[in-house]
């Protein structure tokens, strides 16, 4: 190899010794740079010509995220996510205990009322029955008769019996 | 990004009361960050992108157990992670002291705002430009152009037909080259 290149540069003519190996091409300022970002928004472009959309005008590197998150965000955020999942949960058990015992209260009071409203029914129907007001004395002396009759019924003649004994006889005959 | 778990196992292990637990925490390792960035891109500042992402998970758990493996998982999260970012913006929109022109000033504000951004001036442009399209656009160029998701895909979760979602895509890439044109 070394062989070579020594033959080569023995070989090698005046001007092309004289002009050098360094081309005389230049390239604008930043070319490089610039050439790799360029690279990707055409092949971008092919991409997008292939799936026969419009092409963005707008450089590759836009479609990078300009937004950011505060550092160790994405580590905390399933935390943060089972933190409010089981609020959520003792939140629903809580209203699940509250609507048992709401329901509960509510059957008592019910029963109660309804047991209030039979009491005082039955109160009611004696005090119908106490009230002197609502006394018949006719049918307590017609129980009375009856009673009384059925009882006298196998003597008759006693009443008169009593009647002659007790009641004076002139006052007797006078009412008569 | 963590690698996509196989969906059937996690789920079965999900429905399994022993496994349940773990299994939705793979879950949340497997999907967080894509998840993240999609609603991030949408509500701009990290704050409201955090709620949101916990509430997301949240009703993932909830709902899970229904998921009836018809879509792919990703694609059954993704749905449920824009319909509550979509509520989210409308939820903000409706807020009587807000005006459309407000709400898209609002999120410019936190774009420039948030303290968690650190992107060059073109990708912070690009953004700026983002926010003026209408929320369709916006939705359809964020899952297409960064989250690079197949038509059919992005299909599926916002429940609209390919063309139209090809339509959009084009009218966004139109409108935000004309954005960048005019400088």
């Amino acid at each position: 190899m070394c062989l070579r290149i020594k033959q080569s540069t023995k070989m090698e003519p005046d001007f092309l010794k004289k002009a050098g190996n360094k081309p005389p091409f230049e390239v604008p300022a930043g070319y490089f740079k610039q050439l790799h970002q360029r690279i990707t928004e055409e092949t971008r472009r092919d991409r997008n010509a292939l799936r026969d959309e419009p092409i963005p005008v707008f450089p590759a590197a836009v479609s990078e995220n300009p937004f950011a998150v505060p550092e160790g965000y994405f580590e905390t955020l399933p935390g943060q996510i089972s933190r409010r999942l089981n609020k959520q949960k003792s939140a629903i058990h809580d209203r699940s205990i509250y609507y048992k015992t709401a329901i509960a209260a509510c059957l008592a009071l019910l029963l109660g009322i309804a047991g209030v409203i039979q009491v005082k029914k039955m109160i009611q129907a004696d005090n119908f029955i106490a009230n002197i007001a609502n006394f018949d004395e006719e049918i307590l002396v017609e129980e009375y008769l009856e009673a009384r009759l059925s009882a006298t019924e196998e003597q008759p003649g006693e009443m008169e019996t009593y009647i002659l004994n007790q009641v004076d006889e002139g006052m007797l005959i006078q009412e008569l | 990004m963590a690698e996509t778990p196989d969906d059937k196992a996690l789920l079965e292990r999900f429905r399994n009361p022993a496994t349940r637990d773990a299994a939705f925490n793979e879950l949340v390792l497997a999907y967080q960050q894509r998840v993240y960035w999609h609603v991030r891109r949408l509500v701009i500042s990290h704050e409201d992108a955090d709620d949101l992402v916990q509430e997301i998970f949240i009703r993932i758990w909830n709902h899970l157990d229904n998921f009836r493996g018809d879509a792919q998982l990703f694609t059954w999260i993704y749905r449920i992670a824009t319909n509550e970012c979509t509520s989210f913006l409308k939820r903000k929109k409706m807020k009587p002291t807000v005006s459309i022109d407000q709400d898209e000033g609002r999120l410019l504000e936190k774009l420039r705002e948030d303290p968690y951004i650190n992107g060059n001036e073109l990708q912070l442009k690009l953004q700026e430009a983002i926010l003026t399209l209408p929320e369709k656009q916006r939705l359809v160029f964020n899952m297409r152009y960064f989250d690079e998701l197949k038509y059919d895909e992005m299909s599926e979760i916002l429940e609209t037909s390919v063309g139209a979602l090809k339509a959009s895509y084009h009218h966004a890439v139109k409108k935000l080259e004309q954005y960048f044109t005019k400088g």
